[in-house]
């Protein structure tokens, strides 16, 4: 059995020109929580679609526990929830109803379990889906999700939308349902604070690219913000000068912000060329990690790999 | 059993489709039985006697073959609104054994609320003093003649639904090929077995057509 839960090869989807997903080889380790990030229209739903076999890819190939994602077996599914963009639900079904639809499609369904998790979200059974906020809907989705004790979860950003109370709850639970050993959990999600906490390895998509992947701690400690200050403010388009691993750089004010992975001294010695009054090392937290690795559309930006 | 419970779920969703598709037999009744009330509303639509009448015929099989596409677009238009392929296909099922699942669940639908109608209408009118003439079941014969055409177009109408890209153009295909099958099919007049043969033929090349989309289908 593979060592990974998903894994893709050079997996490609484009709408006409638009290549949204480009050659992706994405790897996720049996037991992670993998954080799965990037901007709007980045690629990151039509990845999680094509993962489940919803979109059918250009190119490549993919496999979900083991399963080719073109051909997903009903009984890998059945080890497999899968959370969509805006947890859609059959809106005037009532829980009862969807507990019950749902219910009869797996051998394995924690009734239970179920059960606790509406009564800890305080849930009437009763009431019509499209009743609840949107929170509540996302709670409902969880629950469905599971229990048939799933060993994969997909969630394709389950906080959007969400306030911040109901966000937070939503997180808590799922830290409780990570705390399972085994489980494999991929999401994705705009909000970096939740993939701070519960994340134990990260992947960046731009483009349609994965441009990193790799540990969430990997990620914060090797991206390093140089701030080079100048006596006066330096022309507007001075540039740091092209080298490894500079992901960009911008003047600001009497600064040069140069964005680095994994800065050495070749790097500092280049800075020097620039004759600034001083060179100042900012490390990041990974919200400003991420804002800079994916601030400026560009060819090539530094691949974090390794493990 | 998930069938019955995709089968229930496809009848609360088609509920307003439902209703208002029993309304109409009721009103295509009640006119062309001369009911008064009625006939202040549409006007005279002129004598039928059940089952055999032109004008019985053809004001019920509008509204059962208007019934069979409306089920068909409504059934895979409104999952494609509410993003509930997503969920739906996610069950543990093959992606093609749930949408021809759903699509007979439709067909089902579309069959008995198109059947309980005549049949009632038949057992009222079989009691003897209703009618100023005899009423024999096998006057029935050409209804349900017609009747086993409603899954040929509600399976066009859905795979329509279903299939990528443009309304006027190639989407329609299935559509017009359904519609095409029915009127050719009504026209040769053929023998009962001999039709029964050719339904169930169009009906496996719709379940093929119906696999082809869902392997080429963008579900999101």
């Amino acid at each position: 059995m593979s060592s990974y839960a998903i894994e893709t090869e050079n997996l490609c989807k484009a709408y006409g020109k638009k290549v949204v997903v480009n050659h992706l080889n994405l790897k996720v380790p049996t037991g992670c929580v993998y954080g799965f990030l990037g901007r709007n229209g980045a690629g990151k739903s039509t990845t999680t679609k094509m993962l489940m076999g919803m979109l059918p890819p250009d190119a490549g190939s993919g496999r979900l526990l083991g399963d080719d994602i073109t051909n997903i077996q009903p009984s890998t599914r059945a080890r497999v929830a899968y959370i969509a963009e805006g947890h859609p639900l059959y809106a005037w079904m009532t829980i009862k109803q969807l507990s019950r639809f749902t219910k009869s499609f797996y051998e394995r369904w924690d009734q239970t379990l179920f059960d606790r998790i509406i009564d800890h979200f305080q849930l009437v059974t009763n009431r019509a889906v499209k009743r609840f906020s949107k929170g509540q809907q996302a709670q409902i989705s969880l629950a469905l999700a599971l229990a048939p004790d799933p060993e994969l979860l997909i969630l394709d950003d389950p906080t959007l939308g969400l306030d911040t109370v109901v966000r937070r709850d939503f997180m808590e639970s799922m830290i409780q349902i990570i705390q399972k050993q085994g489980r494999t959990i991929l999401f994705s999600s705009h909000i970096l604070g939740d993939v701070e906490r519960v994340a134990d390895r990260i992947g960046i998509m731009v483009d349609g690219v994965l441009r990193a992947d790799c540990p969430t701690d990997v990620f914060k400690q090797s991206l390093v913000k140089l701030v080079l200050e100048f006596n006066s403010p330096p022309p507007p388009n001075l540039k740091f000068p092209e080298a490894t691993g500079v992901v960009h750089s911008r003047v600001f004010f009497h600064q040069l912000h140069v964005v680095i992975v994994n800065p050495d001294d070749d790097h500092l010695k280049l800075a020097e060329t620039l004759q600034p009054k001083e060179i100042i090392r900012e490390q990041m937290n990974l919200e400003d990690a991420f804002l800079e690795y994916t601030r400026e559309k560009r060819d090539v930006l530094s691949f974090f790999g390794g493990s | 059993m998930w069938f019955f419970q995709i089968l229930y779920k496809e009848f609360l969703s088609l509920r307003p489709v439902i209703w208002l598709a029993l309304l109409a037999f009721t009103i295509a009744i009640l006119g062309l039985q001369g009911n008064r009330v009625v006939m202040s509303y549409i006007g005279k639509i002129g004598p039928a006697y059940p089952f055999l009448s032109s004008n019985f015929m053809n004001a019920y099989f509008v509204v059962a073959y208007f019934l069979a596409v409306i089920v068909g677009i409504w059934q895979t238009q409104s999952e494609f609104f509410r993003g509930t392929w997503l969920f739906l296909l996610h069950r543990p099922r093959g992606l093609t054994e749930l949408v021809v699942a759903k699509a007979f669940s439709g067909t089902l639908i579309s069959l008995t609320v198109c059947a309980i109608p005549a049949i009632l209408y038949g057992m009222s009118v079989s009691i003897p003093g209703v009618l100023p003439g005899p009423f024999q079941w096998s006057y029935t014969g050409q209804f349900w003649r017609l009747w086993l055409f409603i899954p040929i177009l509600q399976l066009g109408a859905y795979t329509t639904g279903l299939r990528h890209g443009r309304w006027y153009v190639s989407r329609l295909c299935p559509f017009l090929a359904a519609v095409l099958m029915t009127a050719l099919t009504f026209l040769l007049a053929i023998h009962w077995l001999l039709l029964i043969v050719l339904l169930g033929f169009v009906l496996v090349l719709q379940v093929i057509e119906l696999r082809q989309e869902v392997s080429q289908r963008d579900f999101s």
